[in-house]
């Protein structure tokens, strides 16, 4: 009986010690690392409307009345989304709107 | 061509977006703004077109929006992207928005122009009718 657990305990060893070989081979170290530089939605947006000649700021992320409210919408439409992420806010000037808020969908 | 993600995350946000166009109005007529623009189109597929765009609303202001040439020209350009406009009113502020876009190409210089020229229009009713131009 003893000799019989001893061989399946030798035998998962091996299987181990084979699949970290195998790892090492062609494990995650061979793969190229890929690099993204993901730049804030907000400054993105803030960045593409000056571009166009508005003139335009990024409040800080969660400074604002707006960002705080419950709803982002009245509900008065069918379909309205109810899971939302708040990405921040922009203040627009010299214009007839007064802010530019963005929402990613969750 | 959106790039999409080659390995999306399972869980979280997703990679959409809606700009919120947001104008503030103070009051408790807020709800007479309430209003949506759909497309009229023509063909289908990739030889689709917008003939032209139709406003609804429960007031009379759509009417406005409506009988407005330089937005019906504007929406024109885009509606066949943003699908569908919306002007939301709430309590202390209106907003105006279209549908979810990829995050490559969720900003747009006409949908600014258009945002601002429903707000000129919504200023321009809370002013009162004398001082529409």
């Amino acid at each position: 009986m003893w000799a019989a657990i001893l061989r399946v305990a030798v035998k998962h060893t091996r299987n181990s010690s084979h699949i970290d070989s195998h790892e090492e081979e062609h494990g995650d170290g061979d793969a190229e690392p890929i690099m993204t530089n993901r730049v804030d939605v907000r400054e993105k947006l803030e960045q593409e409307i000056k571009k166009e000649g508005v003139d335009c700021e990024a409040l800080p992320y969660g400074s604002h009345k707006l960002e705080r409210e419950e709803a982002y919408y009245s509900h008065n439409f069918a379909l309205s989304s109810r899971l939302v992420t708040n990405k921040g806010v922009i203040e627009i000037r010299g214009k007839n709107i007064d802010f530019v808020q963005i929402l990613q969908r969750n | 061509m959106p790039k999409q993600d080659p390995v999306p995350l399972p869980y979280g946000s997703l990679q959409y977006y809606q700009a919120h166009y947001i104008l503030k109005s103070e009051g408790n007529e807020n709800d007479r703004f309430l209003a949506r623009c759909k497309p009229v189109t023509r063909g289908r597929f990739g030889s689709k077109r917008i003939v032209g765009v139709r406003w609804t609303s429960a007031d009379k202001f759509a009417e406005a929006l409506q009988a407005d040439a330089k937005l019906t020209e504007m929406l024109k350009e885009v509606m066949l992207r943003e699908g569908e406009i919306r002007v939301d009113p709430l309590t202390d502020h209106i907003r105006i928005y279209g549908k979810w876009v990829h995050e490559d190409a969720f900003f747009n210089q006409t949908m600014l122009e258009i945002a601002d020229r429903i707000a000129w229009h919504i200023k321009a009713r809370n002013r009162g009718p004398g001082n529409q131009s």
